[in-house]
């Protein structure tokens, strides 16, 4: 009965971020097969762990922290062999999908470009918010940080890409 | 009345419903009075609205069957695994049972081909226990995978 339990519990949150977690892990690798492949990894990894999973209180948050892991890993491999050519924006997939409203594109062309020059933690900590709307406690679980620090640091980065987009108005 | 600046370090979290209901209650008030704070808060939450529609790569549909059937082999795979090094484990020392009590072969024979199995025995544990020193001084060893 647990065992179902834990399998269902499992099943439902891989069904839920399983697929778009796929955008956070290319954000940290900037390749596409790697991401996948991280991606399925952190799916391995938590299905496995199925039983644990229950007892976490922020079970997204444990899902993103093993994704992430498994992305730290792969960036720790290339730097010991760099070979692969990686993505070099967002721009690639925004020129294959155009956004209907015209102005609407505008305006996140150049979100888009601004949030391409944010350091790396803020562009993280803003897609987990933002994009993939982890809550204050699950990014704390996901990046192994206290909640205050997450708190701050998403105040500093939404800051920062506030004035990045000013200076380029 | 908070400081403007007091009430700005705490506008991107108000805007997550991320602070207690005192603070919300403290920080409405200040906005409904405040342009400045308010025009800021404003421009965090378009912001915000914005980043949500950046357009993160997605796997196409093919991809994602792909990965999902991957996922699906995984268990019989680890299965398999496991019955093949326990299997060849089993085999492999009742062999090395069955050659060092046959009373048919030769002792030099007998020992020249133990010789080269401790010695394979030998490097794979150096090699081995290199590995782990190694792991002792990875920065990244508590990471969970």
């Amino acid at each position: 009965m647990e065992h179902e339990k834990a399998e269902a519990a499992a099943g439902q949150l891989l069904e839920a971020v399983g697929r778009e977690a796929f955008a956070y892990a290319w954000q940290l690798l900037r390749h596409r097969e790697d991401a996948l492949d991280a991606v399925q990894a952190a799916m391995v990894a938590t299905w496995r762990h199925r039983n644990r999973l229950r007892a976490e209180r922020n079970s997204r948050g444990w899902f993103y922290r093993v994704l992430r892991n498994q992305c730290l890993d792969r960036l720790r491999a290339r730097a010991a062999h760099p070979a692969a050519a990686l993505d070099t924006d967002l721009a690639d997939r925004a020129a294959r999908e155009p956004i209907d409203d015209v102005v609407g594109h505008e305006s996140i062309e150049r979100l888009r470009l601004a949030f391409e020059t944010l350091p790396d933690p803020m562009r993280e900590i803003l897609l987990l918010r933002d994009f993939h709307d982890l809550a204050y406690a699950e990014i704390a679980e996901a990046l192994e940080v206290p909640v205050g620090t997450v708190m701050s640091r998403l105040h500093r980065a939404r800051a920062l890409l506030r004035e990045r987009l000013l200076a380029n108005e | 009345m908070p400081s403007c600046e007091s009430i700005q370090a705490r506008l991107s979290a108000h805007l997550d419903q991320e602070l207690t209901q005192q603070e919300h209650q403290r920080i409405d008030v200040h906005l409904r009075e405040c342009p400045t704070c308010r025009a800021l808060y404003d421009d965090l939450a378009r912001q915000r609205a914005c980043i949500k529609k950046l357009p993160f790569p997605q796997p196409s549909d093919q991809e994602w069957r792909i990965l999902m059937t991957k996922m699906g082999i995984q268990g019989p795979r680890a299965l398999g695994w496991l019955l093949w090094i326990g299997g060849a484990v089993v085999l492999a020392g009742y062999a090395l049972f069955e050659f060092a009590t046959d009373p048919g072969i030769d002792a030099v024979q007998r020992v020249t081909v133990l010789a080269v199995l401790l010695g394979m025995v030998l490097v794979f544990l150096t090699v081995f226990g290199e590995r782990l020193a190694g792991l002792k001084h990875d920065k990244y060893k508590d990471i969970e995978k």
